[in-house]
């Protein structure tokens, strides 16, 4: 019994032992991959990049954000940031309240002693005193020595070119953040617009459409041709008639977006997409282009302007009447009332209205600034609408509406939307729409050609560069009556005609009669020769080739005596 | 089995020298690293104000009042552009017509001993 007894429990000893040992291993195992983990993680650790530099707390007290630059189709800078030093206060640190007050208020020209006195005493850990100084007044602050004040770093939004190109970029709020223009649409862009010192690093810019040095002529010609005809207000519009693209936007009165206060003011807004107006006889190429495009009159037929045109208590008039028939390259180049209300009856009222629809004269447009005012359309649109909308009346739209149309009547009959951002024409004609015939944009080079040649847009024509327009004066109306007075004029012009690029519109709100505008104050003499003057100037920046007349002008002779 | 844990322990004792060694280095390196990120964000910022300065010296106003001021020039005309064929046609003056109008400018040089006839 005995030493069976040993025997069981020998074998139970060694088989003890050899779990024992079996679970040692295990935990050796264990343990060895539990070291393993550390010491690699530690390893890891001791190369890991640490918290690289001192914090950057005083970058996050700003609430300014980063912006991406906007430049010009060629690369030249609209609008940047630079970081500016901004002055803040630590009250409960200000020694002395009086001292410091005068002292800064000497330095800083738009403090007040006394209010930043009534602040610093009011207690508290924080205060802005003054943001966006330049380094010179950074550096007299900071050589005052004054306890309690520091400056943060923080963007501040410059515009280089200051007014020029004013309406198009817009501005922005003091944190930076975009209140008007393209700036608005860079805030609402992802990755374009952000805070934080990360922010810093490069950032593409925004490519615009508009060319710099075409935006700096077409505001100088508008701002002299205000002066010259005293007139209230301008806009003018330099729109490629291919791609779409708005390459040069002005209206005037405008503001220096690097002093934002000045866009407040009531009649700075941007009258090309926010005013809506009556355009007048300018609406008369889409009457024409209309009834042309629908075949329901041809360049040799023509209609009875022989008498004055009358609608139930309504008469309509011309206002160079030749009180006979009228052909329709003669009722387009004598802007002809009567005869343009007949040609939109004979479209008739439906199809008249759906051709201004399409062209897109009568929904606002969405541009990347957001959409342009609305077009006001007659409620109830009669055969007394569609007449008086032939010539211009009874229909308000922006100056952006009238330029984006009109590029459709001129460039082989494309709807192009139009757009402030860089864009090529093959792009812009993969997203157009065809809303016109071929030959009926051809036959409209024709008419606004013969305008020039013939009738009121003569003054418009610059040599060389084959200007094509119309003119619209329209009577503006002032307490429910059409002024006789009170004018806005339109001109219409495109060139070159044999093969459009570009179009220029200008409107001029209430010009007078003055010297050099003859007889009157129509848009044949005050806006068509601002066109013409604008044309001249950015025709050679626009790579648009002049053809001279050789005959008449010899452009080599000046040239070859000029040693 | 003894050696083989001495082998070991020297191993440790030489590892923790070469890796604390590494680590100082390594700390010596991001805070070179950091003086240089803040280095270049300074040259970054102080660009852009370069370039905004330029941007702003180089503004179309500007440049048309000086060029007006200094260069005489003025927009261009679209009679002074010429195509190439147009060029070739205008019939250019030989070199010594361009010479002889040239000479006919420059004041002759008066030597002190005609000076002196005179």
């Amino acid at each position: 019994m005995g030493h069976i007894r040993k025997h069981l429990a020998f074998r139970r000893d060694a088989a003890q032992k050899q779990r024992t040992r079996a679970r040692a291993g295990v935990m050796s195992l264990a343990f060895a991959l539990a070291f393993t983990v550390i010491g690699v993680r530690l390893g890891g650790l001791g190369f890991a990049p640490g918290n690289a530099g001192p914090s950057t707390s005083w970058s996050t007290l700003s609430s300014a954000v980063n912006r991406s630059d906007i430049v010009d189709r060629k690369g030249r800078i609209l609008a940047t940031d630079i970081q500016t030093g901004s002055l803040f206060a630590n009250p409960s640190r200000v020694v002395d309240v009086d001292t410091t007050a005068e002292q800064l208020s000497a330095v800083l020209t738009n403090v007040n002693a006394r209010s930043l006195r009534k602040r610093l005493t009011g207690g508290g850990k924080f205060l802005w005193i003054a943001r966006g100084l330049a380094p010179r007044q950074q550096a007299e602050i900071h050589n005052l020595g004054l306890p309690g004040l520091g400056f943060v770093q923080e963007p501040r939004r410059v515009y280089p070119a200051g007014a020029t190109a004013s309406h198009v970029l817009g501005y922005v709020d003091v944190d930076n953040r975009g209140l008007a223009g393209m700036e608005r649409y860079l805030d609402r862009q992802p990755g374009v617009v952000s805070t934080g010192a990360k922010a810093k690093a490069e950032r593409i810019p925004v490519r615009l459409a508009m060319d710099l040095s075409v935006q700096y002529a077409v505001r100088e010609e508008l701002a002299s041709a205000m002066e010259r005809y005293k007139a209230k207000a301008a806009v003018g519009i330099v729109l490629d008639v291919h791609s779409g693209e708005i390459v040069a936007l002005s209206s005037l009165p405008d503001y220096d977006p690097n002093r934002r206060e000045q866009a407040l003011k009531k009649d700075r807004f941007n009258r090309a997409t926010a005013g809506v107006f009556e355009l007048g006889s300018v609406f008369k190429v889409f009457t024409t282009a209309g009834a042309l495009d629908m075949g329901v009159t041809s360049l040799d037929k023509g209609y009875d302007a022989s008498k004055p045109l009358k609608v139930a208590s309504f008469t309509i008039n011309d206002f160079h009447a030749k009180r006979r028939w009228l052909s329709v390259p003669e009722i387009f180049i004598y802007s002809s009332n009567i005869g343009s209300a007949k040609m939109a009856l004979d479209m008739g009222v439906k199809r008249h209205k759906a051709f201004l629809d399409k062209l897109g004269l009568l929904d606002r447009i969405n541009t990347e600034m957001g959409p342009t005012a609305a077009p006001i359309v007659p409620k109830r649109w009669g055969r007394l609408n569609t007449m008086t909308i032939a010539y211009g009346h009874g229909l308000s739209v922006t100056p952006l509406h009238l330029a984006s149309a009109a590029a459709a009547l001129v460039n082989g009959g494309y709807k192009v939307k139009p757009t402030f951002l860089a864009r090529s024409r093959e792009d812009a004609v993969g997203q157009s729409d065809r809303v016109l015939k071929l030959q009926t944009s051809d036959l409209m080079r024709y008419l606004l050609r013969l305008n020039v040649q013939q009738g009121s847009g003569k003054q418009s024509n610059t040599a060389g560069y084959r200007v094509g327009g119309k003119t619209g004066t329209a009577e503006k109306v002032v307490n429910g009556r059409y002024s006789r007075s009170k004018l806005l004029n339109t001109y219409l012009g495109v060139f070159p005609m044999d093969a459009p690029e570009y179009l220029v519109l200008v409107v001029l709100d209430e010009p007078k009669r003055v010297k050099e505008s003859g007889a009157g104050a129509t848009a044949g003499v005050n806006s068509a020769p601002t066109v013409g003057r604008i044309i001249e100037r950015i025709g050679p920046m626009l790579g648009v080739t002049p053809v001279m007349d050789r005959d008449r002008q010899k452009p080599g002779a000046p040239l070859a005596a000029s040693y | 089995m003894r050696v083989v844990n001495l082998i070991l322990a020297g191993c440790v004792v030489a590892l923790s020298f070469v890796i604390y060694g590494q680590k100082y280095e390594s700390r010596d390196m991001e805070s070179r690293v950091a003086e240089l990120r803040r280095a270049i964000g300074g040259e970054r910022d102080a660009v852009a104000v370069l370039r905004a300065e330029w941007s702003h010296l180089n503004r179309p106003k500007r440049i048309e009042r000086l060029a007006r001021k200094h260069l005489g020039l003025k927009p261009l005309k679209a009679s002074q552009i010429l195509t190439v064929r147009q060029y070739a046609e205008i019939r250019q003056p030989t070199p010594a017509e361009v010479a002889a109008r040239m000479l006919g400018r420059v004041d002759r040089p008066v030597s002190r001993r005609q000076a002196a006839l005179r």
